[in-house]
């Protein structure tokens, strides 16, 4: 059989056959439309405007070291007039981020991006190791989930910066569809398809490789000779995620479209019962977001100084009694006082004015 | 990269199979324990009355009880367990039309069975025998039965065979997934249609909390979100279609069926059982759950909660011409394709005003498909009707 020749160019010798549409493309229109559906997802959701300052979340690893490289290049070919930065946080995992970090390190270099790295031992004076080793493995990625969050508000904070992009592809979102539905999260079902999530004082977080077929960022990270970390986090345990991925693997083989039409199943539906937010208030402790009198990283903290580091996840009356019967033996360790970049104080102080009665 | 963003408490929150059972029922604390549901303990009469309560719960939820305008009742039988269930309790718990029952009557039951012979070769699928569905049904002498043949989704004035028409339009699909769906879709509106042409105003289906979880979470799958509540309860044309074993486990289904030596004459998965590329997003879906339902027994009853509690975002004033359930206009389904995925060639053109999944089901291939394009898709009789006819 001859070679086939590139189904969009229709002059260059097909390398990859698309696993997302199945078509036969050379490298180079394997690049660009890669590329342009980034550029029409971020268009047609209208993610930025000119002048906004935005912080690319970066682990180091495909996803992130592809969305930094992509954004990167349609803000000079597209001129978007974006501000980049790359925000990395250092959870402190022995083996795994320490060797990560190197590579966004090197990344901060070959893409000539402002870095900020802020460590979960500089903010709460843990290191995931640590925690690791008072909690054990089970509930450890609860503590990094609520760390991580509070801890990229408040690098991006630093940077000034009032939206933060992540690398999350299509597959980490039709798998996260799947999850909600057979956990019966509701809430998290309704927002999971969303390409940008903010709340009234909160940055602002996208996902504009939300349509990227993972095995697609792979192939872009590998023919565009991307310096990328590939490892699992160690401390990962998560069976039930396992599950579902290893399902999502195997309807991809059966329909390759399936990634996509999860995606819009997830779109088209919205949770028909009104579902009750609790109201945001400040943390009276370090002055972030939180839904009762301490936000979730402080009640955490807290659990961890006290050496009862599930009191944070546990809940009811036995709460109290533990939180009684232990004196703590010195003074506890806190977070620091949470500030709103300027930029949002700014926005906020104007949108008061506007709404101010006349 | 979301692999570890776990919600609080995210793992805590699957029941777990439960270790050390007692041997006594949990029900009425008396009697030797002779099937586990959900980690519980229960004896056989307990179950059996556990299986009419929730059927004629959901009966009565979906029907109103004592009300005085009378109404005929079609039943989708297919000779699989749930069916073969769902004759037992409507003949012996529900009453029949001689017998007055206490709170429903119904002027009479049609029990309604789609022949799928036709495509038997293509889906490697051989169902019961017309004689044998016959032998079934009239052994409840209050039921009459209705068998339809699948090609009858396909108009019969044309010089083609409706069979034929069936069959290349079957074979106009790319994937097997698709194919089943397809063979899914047109066996449900078929059903509805007879149902409708028998006068009946409610018609009900055999599937169980098991096989409808299976359903929603493979039509999730398939992009049919949008008319994800439609699985459970649909209204189409004063036809109220439902599932009153919705709230059965298949266990507890089963052990029914064999304690009252029933007999089953169709069995489900034969039509899925392919693997690879060639396998289906269904089958794969029923083996997905059934794993899963051994370490995490709540997970079927979830997913049938979780979708209950969905409904379509957004206006959806237009109608697909194929599956006829609510969709946006063409336009703003294609308005966002840009940003999905950027083609090559265009699209082989759907037949049709179809909606996403419908449109997904003639056009997405997997790397074993061939395509059998420039042939004109027949399709069934409903598709080229406007609406209000139908």
């Amino acid at each position: 059989m001859p070679p086939r020749t590139c189904q969009f160019c229709q002059n260059a010798r097909a390398i990859i056959r698309r696993p997302k549409t199945g078509d036969h493309v050379c490298k180079e229109c394997f690049f660009n439309v890669f590329e342009t559906e980034v550029h029409n997802t971020i268009q047609e959701a209208k993610l930025f405007k000119p002048g906004d300052r935005v912080a690319i979340g970066a682990s180091g690893g495909k996803d992130s070291t592809v969305l930094a490289h992509v954004m990167k290049t349609l803000n000079e070919r597209y001129d978007y007039g974006l501000n980049l930065f790359l925000l990395s946080i250092d959870e402190g995992i022995t083996g795994y981020r320490d060797d990560s970090l190197e590579t966004v390190k090197r990344n901060q270099q070959q893409y000539d991006l402002p870095l900020k790295i802020l460590s979960y031992k500089e903010l709460y004076g843990w290191t995931m190791d640590a925690i690791v080793e008072q909690v054990g493995r089970k509930n450890n990625c609860t503590f990094c989930g609520v760390f991580r969050r509070q801890a990229l508000d408040r690098g991006a904070a630093s940077l000034n910066v009032d939206h933060i992009v992540t690398g999350h592809n299509a597959d980490d979102i039709a798998e996260t569809v799947l999850m909600n539905i057979m956990r019966g999260d509701i809430a998290r079902l309704g927002r999971c398809t969303l390409i940008c999530t903010q709340g009234e004082d909160t940055i602002r977080r996208s996902k504009p490789l939300k349509y990227a077929y993972e095995k697609e960022i792979v192939m872009y990270a590998y023919f565009k000779k991307l310096d990328y970390f590939s490892t699992e986090c160690i401390y990962s345990p998560d069976a039930y995620r396992g599950h579902a991925r290893s399902f999502l693997k195997s309807l991809e083989v059966a329909r390759p479209s399936v990634i996509i039409d999860i995606i819009r199943s997830g779109e088209a539906f919205e949770v028909a019962q009104e579902v009750v937010i609790k109201e945001q208030r400040k943390c009276s402790r370090c002055g972030y977001i939180a839904s009762n009198e301490l936000c979730k990283a402080c009640t955490l903290l807290e659990g961890l100084e006290r050496g009862i580091p599930k009191l944070g996840i546990r809940d009811g009356k036995r709460k109290k009694i533990e939180i009684e019967a232990t004196e703590p033996d010195g003074p506890l360790r806190t977070i620091p006082m949470f500030k709103l970049p300027s930029v949002m104080e700014n926005s906020q102080a104007a949108r008061t004015e506007t709404t101010a009665p006349s | 990269m979301a692999s570890c963003e776990i919600p609080v408490g995210g793992e805590e929150r699957m029941q777990k199979r439960r270790k050390g059972l007692g041997k006594t029922c949990i029900k009425c604390k008396r009697d030797a324990g002779a099937l586990v549901l959900r980690g519980l303990v229960y004896c056989r009469p307990c179950t059996e009355a556990l299986v009419v309560q929730r059927f004629r719960k959901v009966i009565d939820d979906h029907i109103p009880p004592n009300s005085a305008s009378s109404s005929i009742l079609a039943i989708a039988y297919s000779g699989g367990l749930g069916s073969t269930l769902l004759l037992e309790l409507v003949a012996n718990i529900l009453g029949s039309s001689s017998t007055r029952s206490r709170k429903h009557r119904w002027d009479h039951i049609d029990v309604i069975y789609v022949d799928q012979s036709a495509i038997e070769d293509l889906s490697g699928y051989q169902g019961p025998s017309s004689a044998e569905v016959q032998r079934i049904v009239t052994s409840y002498p209050d039921f009459r039965l209705t068998q339809v043949p699948l090609e009858a989704c396909f108009d019969e004035g044309s010089d083609v065979q409706p069979s034929r028409l069936l069959r290349s339009h079957i074979q106009s699909i790319p994937t097997r997934t698709g194919m089943v769906d397809s063979i899914n879709l047109l066996t449900r509106r078929l059903l509805e249609r007879t149902a409708k042409s028998l006068g009946a105003t409610h018609l009900i289906l055999g599937r169980n909390m098991s096989s409808l979880s299976i359903a929603l979470l493979s039509n999730i799958c398939s992009g049919r979100g949008a008319s994800i509540s439609d699985e459970t309860v649909a209204s189409w044309n004063g036809l109220l279609s439902f599932n009153p074993l919705r709230d059965l486990g298949s266990k507890e289904c089963a052990s029914y069926v064999y304690w009252k030596n029933l007999k089953v004459i169709s069995r489900v998965n034969s039509l899925e059982d392919w693997s690879g590329t060639s396998a289906s997003i269904s089958h794969l879906t029923r083996e997905f759950i059934t794993g899963l339902e051994r370490d995490y027994p709540s997970t079927v009853s979830t997913i049938t909660k979780t979708c209950a509690k969905v409904s379509p975002r957004g206006d959806r004033p237009s109608q697909c011409s194929l599956c006829y359930r609510p969709m946006k206009s063409a336009t703003d389904e294609d308005s966002q394709q840009h940003a999905v995925a950027i083609l090559a060639s265009s699209p082989r053109d759907a037949p049709g005003t179809l909606c996403y999944a419908c449109n997904v089901l003639f056009t997405s291939s997997n790397s074993k498909s061939l395509f059998s394009g420039g042939l004109e898709v027949p399709m069934p009789i409903w598709s080229s009707r406007p609406a209000d006819l139908e």
